[in-house]
């Protein structure tokens, strides 16, 4: 999703990650996860397969994966997982036939939770508070199954409200939280319900009072960012604008919007433009 | 125990066996987005799944796997697995959305979910980003090895005498 139809958010997350301290290198030969709703459907042996094959290209060269997408982080935390308690055998005997074998070595992590790990470093390191209300929006595969993705409560998730608040930006409670962005809806070609489900999600976000919304999934932040675009033609609603978290970091540590790709995003606004313009010391 | 009776109930189960453990008690179904953006009742999608041809009914493509339900089954059931033998079922019938057969044919040709269009190799040129180069052929190898080759070819071959 992000090398092809989100580049931006890949040119923010190679700026930003190594000034708290995460090194990034690339692996020549990685391919799509693949991803966890579409292509599992055609065959799950077969995604399972490739995602191990993934796996061993990063186990050849002693390296952990830090993912950038939650479809990626379930695909990949699900497969380690799976082989591990016993499927390695079978998918094994299949990755033969490409030369590689998968052994268990590899940790996999998506990018908030290796953030959530660095909190302290990102406080010492950050420049500027942001004075912003903010509704997170954490995303289902990042969530759930909570034995697999070891990474927050599904029902009441604040790994992310606690990485804003490092940035002095205050987290919302709204009640829509935990609803799914409703992406499945859009590619099916449900529009109709996809964009109520948006109707909905953003209602319950402005209630709060929010300046923005943050999350850590391209996918979510294509359906809040396209979607709200689209859904504003049928209802009548206040935009807010959607930001990855990696490039709220990037504005605490001191880039401009600009810096930060804001100008390819979809949904903008002037009020929150100020207060980024403005954001104090 | 479910004990509704249906043709093809016995495969059903032989593909999911844990499904036997449900009781339709539709728990799962107050925390289901596609119940509540796409049902009038709050039980029917669950009752549309334990139903004859239940792999042609196309709100098993909006379930994305959000998991909700399991966190309130009271039988210890992750309904998305039931979901999943479903959708490969639809999907070896030829039932899926045509949008899935072109991603899967995109990730084994090209390595991506998305056609690598001129316009995003020029964002990306753009935005100083390296150029994407993915070798797909290892994943044509794991496709033919699982039987997935198989698949697509048989289904195209279908889709042809049609």
């Amino acid at each position: 999703m992000i090398p092809v139809k989100l580049p931006h958010l890949e040119h923010v997350a190679r700026i930003v990650l190594p000034q708290v301290g995460i090194e990034l290198v690339d692996i020549d030969g990685f391919t799509c996860c693949p991803d966890p709703v579409g292509f599992r459907s055609a065959d799950e042996v077969a995604w399972f397969a490739i995602a191990a094959r993934n796996i061993c290209l990063a186990e050849e060269k002693g390296l952990d994966i830090l993912t950038l997408c939650n479809g990626c982080a379930y695909t990949l935390m699900n497969a380690n997982k799976a082989l591990k308690g016993g499927l390695k055998g079978k998918v094994n005997e299949i990755l033969k036939e490409t030369g590689h074998e998968f052994k268990g070595t590899v940790e996999i992590k998506h990018f908030l939770e290796v953030l959530a790990g660095e909190i302290e470093e990102i406080k010492d390191k950050k420049r500027v508070n942001l004075n912003l209300n903010i509704a997170t929006h954490t995303g289902c595969h990042l969530l759930s199954p909570q034995e697999v993705m070891e990474f927050d409560d599904p029902e009441n998730p604040t790994v992310l409200d606690d990485l804003v608040a490092a940035l002095g930006a205050t987290p919302l409670d709204y009640d829509l939280k935990t609803l799914c962005c409703g992406l499945t809806f859009s590619t099916t070609g449900r529009l109709k319900e996809a964009f109520e489900l948006l109707k909905d999600k953003f209602t319950s976000i402005k209630e709060a009072g929010a300046d923005c919304i943050v999350v850590g999934c391209p996918f979510c932040f294509q359906q809040f960012d396209v979607g709200q675009l689209m859904m504003s033609r049928r209802y009548k609603l206040d935009k807010i604008p959607v930001l990855n978290y990696l490039q709220l970091l990037g504005l605490s540590l001191g880039y401009s919007l600009q810096e930060m790709k804001y100008d390819y995003h979809k949904v903008k606004d002037l009020d929150f433009e100020n207060k980024i313009q403005r954001r104090g010391g | 125990m479910l004990e509704v009776e249906f043709e093809s109930k016995d495969e059903l189960l032989e593909r999911c066996k844990k499904a036997a453990s449900c009781l339709q008690c539709s728990l799962c179904a107050f925390e289901c987005v596609v119940t509540k953006y796409f049902y009038e009742d709050d039980n029917t999608f669950v009752y549309d799944l334990f139903s004859e041809e239940a792999e042609r009914n196309p709100h098993i493509w909006e379930c994305l796997t959000c998991h909700k339900c399991a966190l309130v089954c009271p039988n210890d059931f992750d309904p998305p697995e039931l979901i999943q033998s479903l959708k490969e079922r639809a999907f070896e019938k030829g039932y899926a959305p045509p949008s899935i057969y072109a991603e899967v044919e995109s990730i084994l040709t090209q390595g991506v979910a998305f056609q690598i269009s001129s316009a995003s190799k020029s964002l990306r040129a753009k935005l100083d980003l390296p150029d994407l180069k993915i070798d797909a052929s290892d994943l044509r190898k794991l496709a033919q090895k699982t039987g997935l080759g198989e698949k697509i070819k048989e289904l195209k071959g279908k889709r042809r005498a049609r």
